[in-house]
């Protein structure tokens, strides 16, 4: 048995193929990537494409709404996760992975969390660490265990968090249902449809639920935001109305853009989520009662955005409950 | 093994580095390395208490039992560590104070206690000397330039003066300066000084 020193050791990681190796990379001519859906045809470019269609509707809210201040964050943090990403594979000596469209969502998703009228800057900070430390630092796409956007966001919201305390851009959508419709008490429909929320990517309601709508049938992994949604509403029914969310009036919270912001685009990420069917209710299910906790007694909601994450150092724990299979 | 001085003395700022090659010190490490001033106070009195305590240790080498070494080791360690406090709040009172409970916690610091457990009881006064700093300067070293990144990019100061002027300082991304960011730090940090090793 050879004597174990560090030299030893670092001559055996020379002799013996580095992590690095499994990652899709040029061998000899050879190109080592994951494997292909003969029968679905889906492919990591067909799904990033999907989630940029069912985020559509929300961005056009948003540059509709905040126009160009929207428009700079979005380009902002989209080019700089691209940048990011292209520039670790080349130091990586990996072939370039921007087309399949991951880093240009991760950027999309992180200026979509910030709120309208943030300096672009915070957007570029925000897309940089979540490519650079959230998913390349622990392999790129395919081995990272946090959300790179949320863990980007969470970073700028850290580091310079009196920009999400300002008060928001005003701004309303020059539409309301006609009066006849609140007289018959629906004048929730229209905080759903035109009520937008502080931050890029709550522009209304509706346009999220579409987008989320169209990600069911894509195979998004619906547990999650059904499981979130049921204890949402469990925890709102349960208050005695004294607190924000404990109200007793659900129809309040399901106007709120931010709930499926959270619960649909940012909690059903492929990797960061249980496979395991149980496991996603479980996940959908712990998040439920930790929004409708923090909405509900918590002082600052800009924790909601912790959250996800918090479940997700799980994850590996929640994939050993239930089936795998679709 | 016979090692020359020269090579005792180099060896703990790379290859026996304690927090590169061991993980050890880490305590102090992740939380003092905020400002340049804080990590400078530390690193000085943990190289005083290990220089120290290596050469008590070293001198009463021939009175050392068995059963009760680490016991000797940790009240010489405190003895010192007690001395080095004194000197730090006689000298530095507001900034030995932000150094908080782990400026007493040298007593029990895994690299005093490694070194002399380790090194000093089995050498002599001098080579146990010339260890503790060599060991002493390497994670100095390290502190010191842990914490001159995280106070420049955290707070936008480098020994509490805003050398980049006042717009970068009130910009500063604070999350460098908050604990995670010092988990941050030393997980790049550490994963760097191994790539360069892997490479070296």
């Amino acid at each position: 048995m050879r004597k174990k020193n560090w030299r030893s050791v670092a001559k055996a990681e020379t002799e013996f193929p580095p992590l690095e190796m499994a990652l899709p990379m040029r061998l000899k001519g050879v190109i080592v990537s994951s494997s292909p859906h003969e029968l679905s045809g889906a492919s990591l470019s067909s799904y990033h494409l999907s989630w940029g269609l069912a985020l559509l509707p929300a961005v056009a809210g948003a540059l509709f709404l905040w126009r160009l201040e929207s428009f700079v964050l979005l380009v902002a943090g989209i080019l700089t996760a691209i940048l990011a990403e292209g520039l670790c594979c080349r130091i990586r000596g990996l072939p370039l992975r921007i087309t399949n469209g991951h880093a240009a969502l991760m950027g999309c998703l992180m200026a979509l969390t910030l709120p309208s009228g943030a300096p672009p800057w915070l957007a570029c900070a925000g897309a940089a660490f979540g490519i650079l430390i959230g998913q390349e630092a622990f392999g790129g796409n395919g081995f990272y265990f946090l959300h790179p956007a949320l863990a980007g966001r969470l970073f700028v919201y850290l580091s310079w968090p009196n920009y999400f305390h300002r008060t928001p851009i005003k701004a309303d959508f020059p539409l309301t249902l006609p009066d006849i419709w609140h007289g018959i008490g629906l004048a929730s429909v229209n905080d759903f449809l035109f009520r937008p929320g502080h931050l890029n990517g709550e522009a209304s309601a509706a346009l999220l639920v579409l987008g989320a709508v169209f990600l069911l049938g894509q195979g998004m992994k619906w547990r999650i935001p059904v499981g979130a949604l049921l204890l949402v509403g469990l925890g709102t029914r349960l208050g005695d109305g004294s607190h924000v969310w404990f109200h007793g009036d659900i129809r309040q919270v399901l106007c709120m853009p931010s709930l499926y912001f959270l619960i649909v685009f940012l909690s059903t990420d492929p990797l960061t989520t249980p496979l395991a069917h149980g496991g996603q209710w479980v996940f959908g299910l712990s998040l439920g009662a930790l929004v409708a906790l923090l909405r509900g007694m918590g002082g600052d909601p800009e924790g909601l955005f912790v959250l996800p994450l918090a479940i997700s150092l799980v994850t590996p724990l929640l994939d050993r409950l239930g089936d795998r299979r679709r | 093994m016979k090692l020359t001085s020269g090579e005792i003395l180099t060896k703990g700022f790379f290859s026996e580095n304690p927090l590169i090659r061991g993980i050890a010190g880490l305590c102090p490490l992740l939380a003092l390395s905020t400002t340049l001033r804080e990590a400078a106070l530390i690193s000085a009195a943990l190289v005083a208490v290990l220089l120290a305590t290596n050469l008590t240790v070293s001198l009463i080498r021939a009175f050392l039992g068995a059963h009760y070494r680490l016991t000797l080791f940790i009240i010489v360690a405190a003895i010192y560590t007690a001395l080095a406090q004194a000197a730090a709040h006689a000298l530095w009172g507001v900034l030995a104070m932000r150094l908080g409970i782990f400026l007493p916690l040298l007593a029990v610091n895994e690299i005093v206690l490694g070194r002399a457990g380790a090194f000093a009881r089995h050498q002599t006064a001098g080579h146990s000397a010339v260890d503790a700093l060599g060991i002493g300067l390497g994670f100095s070293g390290l502190m010191i330039a842990m914490s001159f990144l995280r106070e420049l990019l955290g707070l936008g100061t480098v020994w509490g003066f805003p050398i980049l002027g006042e717009k970068w300082h009130s910009h500063a991304a604070t999350g460098f300066a908050l604990p995670f960011g010092a988990f941050l730090a030393v997980g790049l940090g550490l994963g760097f000084l191994g790539k360069v090793r892997r490479h070296a």
